[in-house]
């Protein structure tokens, strides 16, 4: 039994090219509004993506900034600020400025000398 | 070099235009085939086609990219199925696709091609709509086997033999309509 393929070019849509052209039209311009929305998607996300990283870069600089700048003007000059705003007394004062918890030594000569 | 399908639905999905475009240039003909597989009415085909399209586009985040023909084949037969429920519903409205898919350039020729497709689309009626699907997808847009059995979640073998069997019945088909028109004649 021969089996070649079926001559079905009659029923070819490409045949009657201006209305296949049409028909591709057709399809094209019921999809705008999806394709808008979808792009309008697309741009608010983007838009955000495009903010998100260079802002959480910078604050993260500023942070890193803040901080090596506090660490390095602490101790000599808060601290000195903070003790003088609060009059803080020894031995507070001097944890506060040498920078250092209290020790158990110190804390029993504090309460020593408080009696 | 053309885009992966893949790579076309990315873009799509974003909302490129121009993507979209590539998506349907490129699949509309087997769409076609598939939907004339059900419908088998060549104006019912095209508006199938359409909103096949159409509801892609709106699930095309759903879909799986590199299988993407498969998917869109899958949502043109089911849009296909339901129009061609709906068509049988309203049995009685004429068929309008004979006279209307013409090039306009030579009648005559238009008239005989239209002849021509009727005569092919009465000897595929009978055929299961699978089998109408396999010979369309083969013979009238040029998929291998393979590229069939992916679509369609068939084995190489079957499309092969499901082939077959569609080619036989339709050519019994056209001859016993030969021979029917030589007796009457």
């Amino acid at each position: 039994m021969k089996d070649e393929r079926l001559d079905l070019s009659p029923l070819d849509p490409v045949q009657d090219e201006l209305r296949w052209r049409r028909l591709a039209a057709r399809i094209r311009e019921r999809a705008m509004p999806e394709l808008a929305r979808r792009a309008g998607r697309e741009g608010v996300l983007g838009t955000l993506g495009h903010w998100a990283w260079p802002t959480a870069a910078a604050a993260a600089l500023v942070a890193l900034m803040s901080g090596s700048a506090l660490a390095l003007i602490r101790p000599p000059e808060v601290m000195a600020h903070v003790v003088q705003a609060f009059d803080l007394e020894a031995p507070v004062s001097v944890w506060l400025l040498e920078d250092r918890a209290p020790t158990t030594d110190d804390l029993a000569l504090a309460l020593e000398r408080d009696r | 070099m053309t885009e992966a399908d893949a790579v076309l639905v990315g873009r799509a999905r974003g909302g490129d235009a121009d993507a979209f475009d590539e998506i349907v240039r490129r699949h509309m003909r087997a769409a076609y085939a598939v939907a004339l597989s059900v419908v088998l009415e060549p104006a019912d085909a095209e508006d199938v086609v359409q909103d096949a399209f159409i509801s892609a586009l709106e699930r095309l985040d759903s879909c799986q990219p590199d299988r993407f023909a498969a998917w869109l084949m899958r949502i043109v037969r089911n849009r296909a199925i339901s129009h061609h429920r709906r068509r049988r519903v309203r049995q009685s409205e004429p068929l309008e696709w004979a006279g209307s898919v013409t090039s306009g350039d030579d009648p005559r020729a238009d008239l005989d091609r239209a002849r021509l497709r009727e005569r092919l689309i009465e000897a595929m009626e009978p055929l299961p709509a699978r089998q109408r699907e396999v010979l369309l997808l083969h013979d009238l847009e040029g998929w291998r086997h393979r590229e069939i059995g992916e679509a369609l979640g068939m084995k190489e073998g079957t499309v092969r033999y499901t082939l077959f069997q569609a080619r036989r019945a339709v050519r019994e088909r056209l001859g016993y309509e030969e021979t029917r028109k030589e007796e009457e004649s």
